[in-house]
């Protein structure tokens, strides 16, 4: 038929057969002994060697010749799903005879391959245009075939679980600070910012002053910031009566909470200010002419139809704060954060991905419910 | 009347800035209430000149490539040629925001090893985005009657990306270079917990001996350096916008 | 009756509409007309008070309007607009809904009401009702913009440019079907408009504006023979003149007995079509019907002529 393979298919089914000639794991005898690389065919028994190989040509032929999203799709999510289950047999079979401080991680060839893969599913979820439910069903499906990953224990193999049943109860406790601090200040600065935002709508001498002020705030670097909020929150602490009860500090989770309620307001305020602003001005002006009041004609018609826009505001935050909400270890504050400068202090990759893959995922999740809850509001279609 | 007051903001943020780094020991007695008993009230196991300059051109090394790739690749993807690729590099540019920096700065690690590199790598892979969002943004919304009239006057497909698609975008991929830049300056800061000679390195030398003067120095200098440069090429984007 | 005395409005000691007094009779239609800026909208928003006036007074039924509520007022006038200012997040139902919801009407009240208004201004109620303004055509945006000011029953009607977005046959259509629907509600209705062609085919009363004062207040016919200043006549325009005045003249008067060649035209006609079909088909006169379509005489290019010929 003579068509040209697929623009996508050649590099990315490239990448694919090139990572599976490279080290599928990295093997150390134990957790501070050099890594050695271990290919395909050494880390895994043949039966699964020569499944993954098959799938992945599969793949490979899927990506250069097949134009159906469809297939496409379903191919590279099964070769993704297959890489998943394989890395975790790599762990057992490589861990297995006896060696019980053995530590099996991904490996480059892993980690390249998956990367491709993940470019070929993005590519073919765009391609077939979902629709915000479409997107919330395959995020679901994706955490499922995770979730289960995890908990039939194919994975237990893999030295970050290794590092995860060290510390299994640190990890929910910190997770839990993690997610305090990111949804905590996020409330805080909607509960502050959509007033602050409709204010300056309403009074636009103050527009750009107060969105110029909070963008400046938004461009201090958060060590920073964690730092410098330290004095004042010490001192409020030492000094303001019952404060410290309240669980105040100079350190800790305070400032951590604080910085992250400053970065949070610049996107609150100016998405609500941006989303009133929007609303067409004949909308406005029927809505005063029927005879709402002022605050029906907020309630009623502005605050709805800015709401889009407001959520997109609180989607950033919350993407952002999920990020930042990492720094807050450096001073105490707990969270994710603490196992990734635990890693960075030991040079334990491990750790660090303990606590990088969690924060990664649930900034992705958040993004992706967020993205998908603004597309399903009544008024998107506009 | 308030630009007058502006300007003399910036420089009197400047002269400051240069000041503390110049003859930082002349701050010593502002800082001091906040050092520990017999603490040090300024940094003094490297000049804070030498940390800011290596900060700084951290920050350049990782930018200058990020920006020229980007631009490079938005241009590619808002051709004929490239279209294809439009939306998936809309959906990785998506997706790839909601990587946090600290991640991208501590995976580098296990890939490149500890000092300058996972930093440099880190502040290039997160200076990508923002300046290939924007350079798209702008690219493609160049307004379809001035595209039209390019095409109807007879220029080439080169002559109307560098005569009037670029410099029409101008405006919003400065934007871009603006925003990558302030990340990257924050970003380095943290690169300080992974060995890179950098400004962090005051500020968690000060949370590790608790001494808040070295904290509040390191912090205060970064946020100082992070407010007059968004601010300088903001400036720069105003005046490129003016003549657009 | 509403009876607007010196009303006039002034920004930052500039004057947009100065000193204005006008009557406007209860179940007439009364179109403002002037060109941008001559502060005929600013006029039309302080009768519902979205302006507040600097000096003067607006009663209504002898009533001052700024003994009421702002909103209670706005409640008890209809307020039609150019882009029609549909909320785009509520259904066509909803956003009829809009002023008899903030009355507090009950349920079933207010869904008959939708149903006899969507049927009113020719909308099928059962297609779009539940439809929201995004899905519906310009037309019907503005019919359902015109169902809402309607909705309540309001004392009178404020139009601000109703017709303005729509295309030249659309508005015409629509020019049509308000001015049935005035004659059957016997609405008051005063519309704001810059086609002197709207205001005289709307217009009981018009009222040219300019530069923020009324130049002349009349009824159409004399605003065309005797417009009462330069600017009244440059907004009638010399060269359309004698064809707006016969589209004010009905056929009626001028019928005669006899017969004419050719097809017939009815008596509702204006002599203006009269004239445009005599040309067209190159005759002398026409034979006239009546609603039934009984004839019942001729009208001749003659008497047609003479009839508009204004009187000196």
């Amino acid at each position: 038929m003579g068509r040209s393979p697929d623009k996508l298919g050649v590099p990315m089914g490239g990448l694919l057969a090139v990572a599976l000639a490279l080290p599928l794991a990295s093997y150390r005898a134990n957790r501070i002994a050099p890594a050695e690389p271990r290919g395909l065919f050494e880390a895994l028994p043949l039966s699964w060697a020569l499944a993954v190989v098959g799938l992945a040509l599969a793949a490979v032929a899927v990506a250069l010749a097949a134009r159906r999203p469809a297939l496409r799709l379903a191919v590279s999510a099964l070769m993704l799903l297959a890489l998943l289950m394989a890395i975790g047999e790599a762990g057992r079979t490589l861990s297995a005879g006896g060696a019980q401080y053995a530590r099996v991680a991904p490996g480059v060839g892993f980690w390249l391959a998956a990367f491709a893969l993940a470019i070929l599913v993005t590519d073919a979820i765009v391609r077939l245009r979902p629709g915000p439910l479409g997107r919330l069903a395959a995020l679901a499906a994706a955490l499922a075939a995770l979730g289960l990953i995890l908990v039939s224990g194919q994975w237990d193999g893999l030295s970050v679980l290794a590092e995860y049943r060290g510390r299994a109860a640190a990890f929910w406790r910190e997770g839990g600070h993690h997610l305090q601090l990111a949804f905590g200040s996020l409330a805080v600065a909607v509960a502050a910012g959509v007033p602050l935002g409709i204010a300056i709508h309403r009074a636009r001498r103050f527009k750009a002053p107060v969105l110029n002020g909070l963008s400046l705030l938004q461009t201090i670097p958060s060590i920073a910031l964690f730092g410098i909020l330290i004095v004042p929150l010490g001192w409020v602490a030492a000094n303001v009566p019952g404060a410290a009860a309240l669980g105040v500090q100079g350190i800790g989770m305070a400032p951590a909470f604080v910085a992250l309620f400053i970065y949070s307001l610049l996107p609150m305020v100016a998405n609500t200010a941006a989303g009133l602003a929007a609303v067409p001005a004949g909308v406005t002006e029927a809505a005063a002419g029927m005879g709402l009041t002022r605050r029906q004609q907020l309630a009623s018609v502005e605050l709805p139809l800015a709401l889009p826009v407001i959520l997109t505001g609180i989607r950033i935050v919350l993407v952002q704060n999920i990020g930042l909400a990492t720094i807050a270890a450096l001073i105490g504050g707990g969270g994710f954060g603490t196992f990734v400068f635990q890693g960075l202090g030991q040079t334990a990759t491990d750790l660090i991905l303990l606590g990088a893959l969690p924060t990664v995922a649930l900034a992705f999740v958040a993004a992706v419910v967020l993205d998908a809850t603004v597309d399903l509001l009544p008024g998107a279609r506009r | 009347m308030s630009a007058v007051v502006a300007a003399a903001l910036r420089f009197a943020l400047v002269a400051l800035v240069l000041a503390f780094l110049l003859v930082p020991d002349a701050f010593a007695p502002l800082l001091a209430p906040f050092a520990p008993p017999g603490g040090a009230a300024i940094y003094d196991r490297a000049s804070l000149l030498a940390l800011t300059v290596s900060h700084l051109l951290i920050v350049v090394a990782a930018i200058v490539p990020a920006v020229a790739i980007s631009v490079g690749l938005a241009i590619l993807v808002s051709r004929p040629i490239g279209a294809e690729f439009l939306p998936l590099s809309r959906a990785i540019v998506n997706i790839g925001q909601t990587f946090p920096p600290v991640a991208v700065l501590a995976l580098a690690v296990p890939v490149v090893g500890f000092g300058a590199w996972p930093t440099l790598i880190a502040l290039f892979l997160y200076g990508l985005l923002p300046v290939f969002e924007n350079a798209l943004a702008g690219l493609t919304g160049v307004p379809p009657a001035v595209a039209e009239a390019a095409r109807g006057s007879g220029m080439t497909g080169p002559q109307r990306l560098l005569q009037v698609e670029l410099p029409l975008a101008l405006p919003v991929i400065l934007e871009g270079v603006r925003i990558s830049l302030v990340i990257a300056l924050s970003t380095a800061t943290i690169g300080s917990t992974v060995a890179a000679k950098g400004l962090g390195e005051v500020i968690i030398a000060g949370l590790n001996s608790n001494n808040l003067a070295f904290v509040l120095q390191g912090g205060l200098l970064t946020g100082a350096l992070a407010v007059i440069l968004y601010d300088g090429l903001g400036q720069v984007a105003r005046l490129t916008a003016r003549r657009g | 009756m509403i009876r607007i005395e010196g009303l006039t409005k002034e920004y930052a000691g500039k004057a947009v509409v100065r000193d204005v007094t006008m009557a406007i009779e209860s179940g007439t239609v009364t179109v403002i007309v002037g060109t941008s800026g001559s502060g005929k909208s600013t006029f039309l928003r302080m009768v519902n008070r979205l302006v507040e006036p600097t000096a003067g007074t607006v009663e209504i039924d002898g009533v001052d309007t700024r003994r009421m509520k702002a909103h209670e007022l706005r409640r008890r006038i209809g307020y039609a607009i150019q882009d029609h200012g549909l909320f785009p997040h509520w259904t066509v139902a909803r956003n009829i809904a809009t002023v008899p919801r903030l009355l507090g009407w009950p349920r079933a009240r207010i869904a008959a009401r939708v149903r006899e208004l969507l049927e009113l201004l020719q909308l099928d109620p059962d297609e779009i009702a539940p439809r929201y303004p995004h899905q519906l055509s310009g037309g019907q945006q503005q019919r359902v913009g015109v169902a809402r000011a309607l909705a309540a029953r309001p004392d009178m009607l404020l139009m601000d440019e109703p017709f303005g977005a729509l295309d030249p046959v659309i508005r015409a259509k629509a020019q049509d079907d308000l001015k049935a629907i005035q004659e059957r509600l016997g609405s008051t209705i005063l519309l704001v408009t810059h086609d002197m062609s709207e205001a005289i085919k709307l217009g009981d009363r018009i009222a040219v504006m300019s530069e923020g004062r009324v130049e002349q207040f009349a009824p159409p016919a004399d605003i065309l023979t005797r417009p009462a200043s330069a600017v009244v006549e440059s907004l009638v325009g010399e060269e359309d003149r004698p064809f707006r005045y016969l589209s004010l003249l009905p056929i009626a008067p001028l019928v005669e007995p006899g017969t004419a060649e050719g097809p017939p035209i009815g008596t509702g006609h204006s002599l203006r079509d009269a004239l445009a079909e005599m040309i067209w088909s190159g005759r002398q006169a026409l034979p006239v019907v009546d609603d039934e379509g009984a004839a019942c005489g001729r009208v001749t290019r003659g008497a047609l002529l003479s009839a508009g010929r204004p009187p000196r």
